[in-house]
C-alpha cells in the first residue's frame, strides 16, 4: 500500500477516535434536569458539541470517500479499529477500570466483529462511520 | 446507567442500523466508475442516503447524551450490537444470504454485549 492509500484510513481513524472522546466530554457537560429546552440551549453554545458535530460529520465525509474506492471487504475491519482506540481512550484519557467480566465481554465483542468482517459476503455488510 | 441512558442508547442503535440499511439501499442504486462530483451528486439526491444520514443526525444527538453519561468502555463496545442489528435487516428484509459464520459472529457479539452491559453490576 502506498501512502496515498493508507492516508484516509490513518484521517479516518484519527478523526472517530477524536469524535469519541470530544463526544464524551461534550456530554458529560449536558443534563436534562432542568428540561429539554435549556440543555439545547446550552448544548448550541458550547464548543464541545459544536466541535463534536463538526468533526462527526467529517468523519461521515471521509467514510463515504473510502467506501467510493475501497471494497467494503476491506473497509469493515478498519471501522472496527474505532472500537480499540476508543478502548484504549477510556483506559488512558478517562481512567476507566476494565473489571475481568467487562474485559471478557469485550473481547467477546471483538472476536465477534472479527468474526464478521471475516466473512467471505462482508461485502454487503456495510458498517456504518464510528460507533454511534 | 439510568433508564433514560438505556432507552438512548437504544435508540442510538436503532437509528445506526436504520442508516446502514438505507445506505446500502441508497449505494446498491448508485452507478460505479462516477467521477468524483457526479459521485457527490449522485449520493446527495438519493433519497435512501438522505433519509439514513437525517437518522444520523438523530443518532449522534443520543450518542454524545449516552457517553456523557455512562463509561466509554461499556457503551463504546456495545455499539456493535448495531451490526447485529445489519445482520438481521440484511438477512429479513434485503434478502442477503448469512452464512453459519455470520450467525455466529452477531451470537458472539450479542453475548459479548450482554457481559459488558452485565458489568455495570
Amino acid at each position: 500500500m502506498t501512502i496515498k492509500a493508507i492516508l484516509p484510513w490513518l484521517l479516518y481513524l484519527v478523526v472517530e477516535t477524536a469524535v469519541q472522546v470530544v463526544f464524551k466530554i461534550a456530554g458529560t457537560g449536558l443534563d436534562v434536569v432542568d428540561g429539554l429546552g435549556p440543555m439545547v440551549a446550552q448544548a448550541a453554545t458550547s464548543p464541545w458539541v459544536l466541535g463534536g458535530f463538526f468533526l462527526y460529520f467529517l468523519g461521515f465525509l471521509l467514510w463515504m470517500t473510502i467506501l467510493k474506492d475501497a471494497d467494503l471487504g476491506r473497509a469493515f475491519p478498519m471501522t472496527a479499529m474505532v472500537y480499540l482506540t476508543t478502548l484504549a481512550a477510556a483506559v488512558f484519557l478517562f481512567h476507566e477500570i476494565l473489571t475481568p467480566l467487562r474485559f471478557v465481554g469485550i473481547l467477546t465483542i471483538i472476536v465477534g466483529v472479527g468474526i464478521l468482517a471475516s466473512d467471505e459476503n462482508s461485502d454487503d455488510l456495510v458498517p456504518s462511520p464510528g460507533l454511534g | 446507567m439510568s433508564l433514560l441512558v438505556w432507552i438512548l442508547f437504544l435508540l442510538t442503535v436503532t437509528l445506526n442500523v436504520w442508516g446502514q440499511t438505507a445506505f446500502k439501499l441508497g449505494l446498491n442504486r448508485t452507478a460505479e466508475g462516477l467521477s468524483t462530483s457526479a459521485f457527490w451528486l449522485s449520493v446527495a439526491s438519493n433519497p435512501w442516503v438522505i433519509g439514513g444520514f437525517l437518522g444520523y443526525c438523530v443518532e449522534a444527538c443520543c450518542w454524545m447524551f449516552v457517553m456523557g453519561h455512562a463509561p466509554m468502555s461499556v457503551v463504546g463496545p456495545m455499539a456493535a450490537t448495531s451490526y447485529v442489528g445489519a445482520v438481521l435487516t440484511g438477512a429479513f428484509l434485503l434478502g442477503e444470504r448469512a452464512g453459519p459464520r455470520r450467525w455466529i459472529g452477531a451470537a458472539l457479539v450479542t453475548f459479548g454485549a450482554a457481559l459488558v452491559g452485565t458489568s455495570l453490576g
